[in-house]
C-alpha cells in the first residue's frame, strides 16, 4: 500500500503543474476558439529567458519571474494584436497555420542562439526533497509547483469573476456580437486573454526548466502534456483543468510505478483513451 | 439625431439594403416593419456598427458613424437589444447588467442605471444572482433591455421584443417601451405584431426587400397600403 | 353524440406527471387527454411548464412521477427515437434542419429512418408532404438558405416525414406575418384531416383562437383552464394571467 502513496502523492503534486502547463491552451481555445500550437514554444521561451536571468544577472528564477510575467504578457499581447487577430476570422486554420509557423520560427530562433544542449535550471530548490516519515522522498520543486499551480488557478478564478474584464473575457467566449454591443472592444479583450495566457505559459516555463531539462525543441512535449490534459479536464472549465492535470500526473506516475518507468508517457495516455471513450467532453467539459 | 442616407448592406453575396435613407428625430418613436427578410435586422445591425456598408452614410447628431467598431459606437450612446435577447447565459442577472456599463463613461453611474433598471424591472432585482440561461423567455427579454439601457444611451434600438412571448409580457414590455421614451429616450422598433407597433410608434417606414416602400404616420395608414407596402413592390 | 365519444380511446392520457429542476417544480400533476384528430392547443405564460410537457411526451427527459400513455401504451420511459417510431413527431421552435442538404434530402431522412420506408416509397411520400406544406418548388433548394418562413413549413414537413399519429408543434407561428400565420393554419388543418393528432404550443394569440379545437392554459406547471378557445380567451382568470386586459392607449 505505502508502495502506492509517493507515485499518488507525487502525481497529484506533479498534476499541479501539469495543470499550469495546460491553462494557457485551455483558455485560448475556451474564449476565442482556436488553438495555440506554438504554446510549448512560448513556456520554453521563458525557460531560456529565466536561464538568462539566472546565469547573467544571478536572479533565481523564482524572482526573475517578477521579470518575466510583464515580458511575457506583452509577448502574449502583441502577438494576438499584430498576429493572430487578423486569423481569427474565417475558421480554425488560419490560426492553426500562423501559430504553427510562430512555433517553428522560436524553435529555430532559439536553437540558434542558445545550441541544441539540454539545459537545466540549477538552483538549491531542484535538489532538495523532503523525507516523509523515512518511506518516501517528495522533491521541493514538486511542492513548489503545486503551490504556484494553487495560486495561479486561484487568482485566475476570482479574476474571472469579480473583474470587469473578466466578465468581458466571459463575455466575449459567451456571444462575441453581444459583446461588442456592451462597448466591449473585442480584439482588445482577446489580446489581453492571449497576455494571459502566455502569462501561465511564462510561469510554467520556469517551473519546467527548475523540475526537467529543456532544449530549444521541448516546447512539443509540453504542448502535447496540454492537450492530454485538457481532453482528460474539459475544455473551458478552469476547475476541470486542474483536476485534468492531477488526473495525468497521477496515472503517469502510477503506471511507472505499477508497470516501470518506461510506461510512464503510455499509462498517462491510456487514461486519457480511457476518458475519451467514456465521457468525450472531459471530465467537467461544457462544451 | 439619426440620419441614414442611401445605404447599401450586403450579406455576403445577397444585397440586403439598397438606398435606404431614414430619419429619426430626438425623442420619437419610429417603427420599422415588413416582411422577413425584409432587412429590418440588418438595418439595425448596421446602425450599432455589427456591419459596414458597401456605400451610403449614416450620422448621429452630425457625426458620421458607419465605419465605426461597435465598442465606438456604443460610447456615442447607441445600444441595440439585438434579435433573440442574446444575454449572456453564463453570468447572473447582476453581472449581465452590469457589463453593460462597460464603458467607462457609463462605469461611473452604473449604481445609479442599476437602480433605474430595477425600478422598472422589479422581477430582475428578485432574480439578481440568478444565472442568465435560467430566465424565462419573458424575463431573458427584460434582461436584455434593462443591460442595454446601463450603458446610458441615448437612442436605443429595438429588435422584435415579443419573439416567443405571451401577450400579457408583451403589453407590459411595450408599456415599458413608452416609459422610456416619455423619459427622453429616442427608440426605434423593429417588430413583426404590426398592430402593436403602429400603435406605438409616430412614425412609421416599412421596408420590402431591402428598399423603403412606405413611410408617414402609422395612423394614417390603411390596411391596403400596409399589405401593399410588404408584399408587392 | 357524447356516447361516441366515450366510446372512443383517447390517443394521447398524461397522467399526474411531475418533474422538477432542482427546488423548481416545472411541471406538478398534470392529466389530461388528447382525442383522436384533435387539434388541442396550450397556451400560456413564459415558465409555465409548456415546452417541459412537450419534452416530457417525447422522452427527451424523464418525469420524476407519473405516466405517459400513447395509444394504449405506457411509453413514460421511452426514448425519444422509440417514440418517433411509435409515431409521435415533434418541431422545434427555433427550427434546425440539416443545413446542407436539400428540402427533399431532409424530409428522406426522417421518411427512411424514422418511418422505416423504402426510398422510393419515400421520395414519393416526401413530395406529397411538400406539396401539403407548399414546398413542392423548393424542393432542391438547400435548406441552409432558406427564409424564415420556409425554414418553418420545412420544420413541419420534417416531423411529417416520420408519418407520426401524433405531431407537437412547438411554437411555430412566432416571427411570422398575419398571411404566414394564415398559411400555418391551413397547413394544420389539413394534417389533422390527413388523420395526424396535434398538439400545438403558441403564443400568436390568432393562431390560437383560430386554430385549435380545444384550448389548455398553463400556469405554474398546472392546467389552469381546459376548453373551447372562446371560452379561454374570455375567461377573467386567462386574460388576468396571459392575455392582460385591454390596454388605454
Amino acid at each position: 500500500m505505502l508502495t502506492f502513496l509517493e507515485p499518488l502523492i507525487n502525481g497529484i503534486l506533479l498534476g499541479g503543474l501539469y495543470a499550469v502547463i495546460a491553462i494557457g491552451l485551455s483558455m485560448v481555445f475556451g474564449i476565442m476558439r482556436q488553438v495555440n500550437l506554438a504554446h510549448g514554444e512560448l513556456m520554453i521561451l521563458s525557460s531560456y529567458f529565466t536561464m538568462f536571468f539566472l546565469q547573467v544577472l544571478g536572479l533565481h528564477p523564482l524572482l526573475a519571474l517578477f521579470l518575466i510575467i510583464p515580458l511575457m504578457f506583452f509577448v502574449g499581447y502583441l502577438l494576438q494584436i499584430f498576429l493572430f487577430n487578423r486569423g481569427m476570422q474565417r475558421g480554425m486554420e488560419p490560426f492553426l497555420m500562423i501559430s504553427f509557423g510562430l512555433s517553428i520560427i522560436l524553435q529555430n530562433v532559439l536553437l540558434l542562439i542558445f545550441t541544441p544542449d539540454a539545459r537545466s535550471l540549477k538552483t538549491a530548490l531542484v535538489i532538495k526533497s523532503i523525507n516523509v516519515f523515512g518511506f518516501f522522498h517528495i522533491p521541493l520543486i514538486y511542492l513548489v509547483n503545486f503551490a504556484v499551480g494553487i495560486l495561479v488557478f486561484g487568482l485566475l478564478q476570482q479574476f474571472m469573476k469579480r473583474t470587469y474584464l473578466g466578465w468581458a473575457i466571459n463575455a466575449s467566449a459567451d456571444n462575441v456580437n453581444a459583446a461588442k454591443l456592451m462597448g466591449i472592444n473585442t480584439k482588445k479583450v482577446y489580446a489581453y486573454a492571449m497576455g494571459i495566457a502566455a502569462v501561465t505559459a511564462a510561469i510554467s516555463g520556469a517551473l519546467v526548466g527548475m523540475t526537467f531539462t529543456f532544449y530549444p525543441h521541448s516546447g512539443t512535449q509540453y504542448l502535447i502534456i496540454a492537450f492530454g490534459v485538457v481532453i482528460i479536464g474539459g475544455l473551458g472549465s478552469l476547475p476541470g483543468t486542474f483536476i485534468g492535470g492531477l488526473v495525468l500526473g497521477v496515472s503517469q506516475l502510477f503506471g511507472g510505478r505499477i508497470l516501470g518507468p518506461g510506461f510512464q508517457l503510455l499509462s498517462g495516455y491510456m487514461i486519457l483513451l480511457i476518458v475519451l471513450t467514456i465521457r468525450p467532453h472531459g471530465i467537467l467539459g461544457r462544451r | 439625431m439619426l440620419e441614414i442616407r442611401n445605404l447599401d448592406v450586403c450579406y455576403g453575396e445577397l444585397q440586403a439594403l439598397s438606398g435606404i435613407t431614414l430619419d429619426v428625430e430626438r425623442g420619437r418613436i419610429v417603427s420599422i416593419l415588413g416582411a422577413n427578410g425584409a432587412g429590418k435586422s440588418t438595418l439595425l445591425e448596421t446602425i450599432a456598427g455589427l456591419l459596414k456598408p458597401r456605400s451610403g452614410s449614416i450620422r448621429l447628431n452630425g457625426k458620421t458613424i458607419n465605419h465605426l467598431e461597435p465598442h465606438d459606437i456604443v460610447k456615442l450612446g447607441v445600444s441595440l437589444v439585438p434579435q433573440g435577447r442574446q444575454i449572456f447565459s453564463n453570468l447572473t442577472v447582476l453581472k449581465n447588467l452590469l457589463i453593460g456599463s462597460y464603458t467607462r463613461l457609463a462605469r461611473k453611474s452604473k449604481k445609479k442605471a442599476l437602480e433605474n433598471v430595477f425600478n422598472l424591472f422589479p422581477h430582475l432585482k428578485e432574480r439578481m444572482h440568478q444565472m442568465g440561461a435560467d430566465l424565462s423567455g419573458g424575463e431573458q427579454q427584460m434582461l436584455a433591455i434593462g443591460r442595454a439601457l446601463m450603458s446610458q444611451p441615448r437612442l436605443i434600438l429595438f429588435d422584435e421584443i415579443s419573439l416567443g412571448l405571451s401577450p400579457l409580457v408583451i403589453k407590459m414590455l411595450y408599456l415599458t417601451v413608452k416609459r422610456i421614451n416619455q423619459e427622453g429616450m429616442t427608440v426605434v422598433l423593429v417588430e413583426q405584431d404590426v398592430k402593436r407597433s403602429l400603435k406605438t410608434a409616430s412614425l412609421a417606414y416599412i421596408l420590402q426587400e431591402g428598399k423603403v416602400s412606405l413611410k408617414g404616420d402609422p395612423k394614417n395608414f390603411t390596411e391596403d397600403e400596409v399589405r401593399r407596402a410588404y408584399f408587392s413592390l | 353524440m357524447e356516447i361516441v365519444k366515450i366510446a372512443m380511446p383517447n390517443i394521447l392520457s398524461v397522467s399526474k406527471i411531475c418533474k422538477s429542476f432542482g427546488k423548481v417544480a416545472a411541471v406538478h400533476d398534470l392529466s389530461f387527454e388528447v382525442d383522436p384528430g384533435e387539434i388541442l392547443g396550450i397556451i400560456g405564460p413564459n415558465g409555465a411548464g409548456k415546452t417541459t410537457m412537450f419534452n416530457l411526451i417525447t422522452g427527451d427527459i424523464r418525469p420524476d412521477r407519473g405516466k405517459v400513455i400513447f395509444d394504449g401504451k405506457d411509453v413514460t420511459c421511452d426514448p425519444p427515437y422509440k417514440k418517433c417510431r411509435q409515431g409521435i413527431a415533434r418541431t422545434y421552435q427555433i427550427p434546425k434542419p440539416f443545413l446542407n442538404m436539400t428540402v427533399l434530402e431532409n424530409l428522406l431522412v426522417g421518411s427512411i429512418y424514422g418511418g422505416g420506408k423504402g426510398y422510393k416509397q419515400s421520395k414519393h411520400k416526401s413530395e406529397m408532404i411538400l406539396e401539403r406544406t407548399g414546398l413542392l418548388s423548393q424542393r432542391n433548394t438547400i435548406a441552409g438558405s432558406l427564409p424564415l418562413f420556409d425554414r418553418k413549413r420545412l420544420e413541419l414537413a420534417k416531423a411529417l416525414s416520420t408519418y407520426p399519429t401524433l405531431l407537437l408543434v412547438d411554437e411555430v407561428a412566432g416571427g411570422l406575418t398575419e398571411g404566414e400565420v394564415e398559411e400555418v393554419l391551413e397547413i394544420i388543418h389539413s394534417v389533422r384531416k390527413g388523420g395526424v393528432t396535434v398538439l400545438w404550443v403558441e403564443h400568436i394569440v390568432m393562431a390560437m383562437q383560430r386554430g385549435p379545437d380545444r384550448l389548455l392554459v398553463m400556469n405554474f406547471g398546472r392546467i389552469l383552464f381546459s376548453g373551447k378557445p372562446e371560452e379561454a380567451f374570455s375567461s377573467e382568470e386567462v386574460q388576468r394571467v396571459y392575455l392582460g386586459t385591454e390596454e388605454e392607449d
